[in-house]
């Protein structure tokens, strides 16, 4: 490849990562910080908090939690602070009730805490009070407003764009080519994981990624086909950067949902610049090819998954809610594994 | 002497009790798991069957596998009419016998919709690869049982049931080990914090018409 096109790329990813560092001073004291994950939290909030765990100590009907302390507090409801019954008057009209944006809640972490989802059996075991306060958030949101900025550009360029091109593109190609390109581009990625699984010491994963490209990229001319699983049982092992750096404990950071890209965090935002490097398309000359395959690549992706985000979209009140949550849980399930 | 034939009663009797009802039981869901799926590909892959049919068929399978009032009630959590947990300032936000009642039909419809709706009845090459039954620890009396099932060697999905004296009904379903009623109830919850029970309904009424009007589009 042009040297002086490898500098550009390299100077573009370096300025992703100073733009990274920049979030990761700008967000990661949220971390540990009581109060900066609410978008709206300023001193007041403070003051607010502070009444609430005072008040605490006397009405019993609110609870705050000592320690560790949770990313994303929010304001226990309090006799002192609760505007919210106004608003839930004000969104009761006798008919017709209109639910604005505001009804629903920016973030899961205002919710009840005091039994567990996964047994819903405990609910109600003997009579016991309504513990209200915040529960640990998923994930530090402080950047909330234009995360959900970007979910919107993301929505509509999934509507507008990515969906009827991914949508005539299934049409016009039959299935046994969709398959093919898939498993090219994920013979493709091989270094990705490969490195991955060496990284976090999975020499297992690692022997059976490098058996597959080998196998894959010969007899499975090019990685087209995948002899490699069929007749070898040789597994994929999932491996990324992001999932290798969770791996050594280097927690998520702040989310972002990137234009594009969708939601990531600030680590597996680190992650995927470094996957880039291991991308074999990033080599690629000229670059419109490069960008074309690139380009493929994710429509056939997308081809297999319509219908997926609408589902989500339709089923609950706020999807950005719940991709982020999704989003979250799954890597963490990934780096589990 | 008299300490074995007291041993041996034991172990009978152990044998009487525990053994049959696990076994039982297991076979029961085991049973109505695989009679159910069966029945579901069955409709799905029936040639000459228009999908309206085949959603209106598929129903009435899930209608009869599924039980909504313990999903409505898990998914309300203490905010259900029946939760005696104490609700401080948050009383008012209590669903009343007749709320719970038009939240269930509401929320019950919504669940088809999203679920049944979503199905593509081209693509119903499916394989599954169903677990036997394990038997839960019983709550409260009732009897509960998990089915593991593994689609397209890929997708992990889990069939929580449960046994209220007559029969084995499913009340969640974790799909990649995630809770549908727990993320409802999450969901839910934070709305039902800021707002009373009917809003909550009323904002599945209005999705339930957002759903209905876009597969009026898609139609016509």
């Amino acid at each position: 490849m042009n040297p002086l096109r490898l500098r550009k790329k390299a100077k573009h990813l370096a300025a992703i990562a100073v733009f990274a560092l920049w979030l990761v001073t700008g967000c990661a004291h949220g971390k540990n910080s009581a109060v900066t994950a609410d978008p709206g939290a300023g001193p007041e909030s403070i003051k607010a908090e502070n009444n609430a765990v005072k008040e605490a100590k006397h009405n019993k009907a609110v609870t705050v939690p000592v320690e560790p302390a949770p990313q994303a507090v929010k304001v226990p409801k309090t006799t002192a602070n609760k505007p919210s019954k106004d608003l839930a008057t004000a969104s009761h009209p006798a008919e017709g009730v209109v639910v604005t944006e505001e009804d629903i809640p920016e973030s899961p972490e205002e919710i009840v805490i005091g039994d567990d989802v996964d047994d819903f059996f405990d609910d109600g075991d003997a009579p016991k009070e309504l513990p209200v306060t915040a529960v640990e958030a998923l994930v530090p949101d402080p950047l909330i407003k234009f995360n959900r900025a970007m979910f919107e550009v993301n929505d509509r360029l999934y509507f507008w764009c990515l969906k009827p091109v991914a949508k005539g593109y299934k049409k016009v190609t039959p299935a046994f080519f969709r398959k093919g390109v898939m498993n090219f581009f994920y013979n493709l990625g091989t270094p990705v994981r490969l490195v991955g699984s060496v990284l976090q010491g999975k020499y297992k994963g690692a022997g059976s990624e490098l058996g597959r490209f080998v196998v894959n990229t010969t007899v499975g001319v090019g990685g087209v086909w995948d002899p490699a699983d069929r007749f070898f049982g040789l597994k994929p092992s999932e491996e990324d950067f992001g999932q290798t750096l969770g791996a050594y404990n280097i927690d998520n950071g702040c989310y972002i949902v990137w234009p594009f890209l969708g939601p990531s965090t600030l680590r597996d935002t680190v992650g995927k610049a470094g996957d880039v490097f291991l991308n074999p398309l990033f080599y690629l000359t000229p670059n419109e090819l490069a960008w074309g395959l690139t380009g493929l690549d994710v429509v056939n992706e997308t081809s297999y998954r319509i219908g997926d985000y609408e589902t989500i979209k339709s089923t609950y009140m706020d999807p950005y809610v719940m991709i982020r949550d999704l989003y979250i849980t799954h890597r963490k399930k990934k780096i589990a594994e | 002497m008299k300490r074995i034939i007291f041993l041996l009663g034991l172990v009978i009797c152990i044998m009487f009790t525990a053994e049959p009802s696990f076994s039982d039981d297991g076979a029961e869901v085991d049973s109505l798991i695989k009679t159910s799926m069966n029945d579901v590909l069955g409709i799905a892959r029936k040639p000459g069957m228009n999908n309206e049919d085949k959603r209106t068929e598929l129903w009435k399978i899930v209608q009869k596998t599924f039980d909504f009032a313990k999903i409505t009630e898990f998914t309300l959590g203490q905010f259900s009419y029946n939760s005696t947990s104490v609700l401080g300032e948050y009383s008012d936000r209590r669903f009343t016998k007749a709320e719970q009642e038009e939240f269930r039909e509401v929320f019950t419809r919504h669940l088809g919709n999203t679920y049944l709706d979503r199905m593509d009845f081209k693509n119903v090459d499916v394989i599954i690869d169903l677990k036997p039954a394990e038997i839960l620890e019983a709550k409260k009396g009732i009897k509960r049982a998990q089915v593991k099932t593994m689609i397209n060697k890929k997708t992990p999905i889990d069939y929580i049931l449960l046994n209220e004296g007559k029969d084995w009904k499913i009340y969640d379903v974790k799909v990649e080990g995630r809770s549908l009623v727990s993320a409802f109830r999450t969901e839910y919850k934070a709305i039902l914090l800021k707002n009373k029970p009917k809003v909550l309904t009323q904002m599945l009424k209005d999705k339930i018409k957002e759903h209905e009007s876009s597969k009026t589009k898609k139609k016509s």
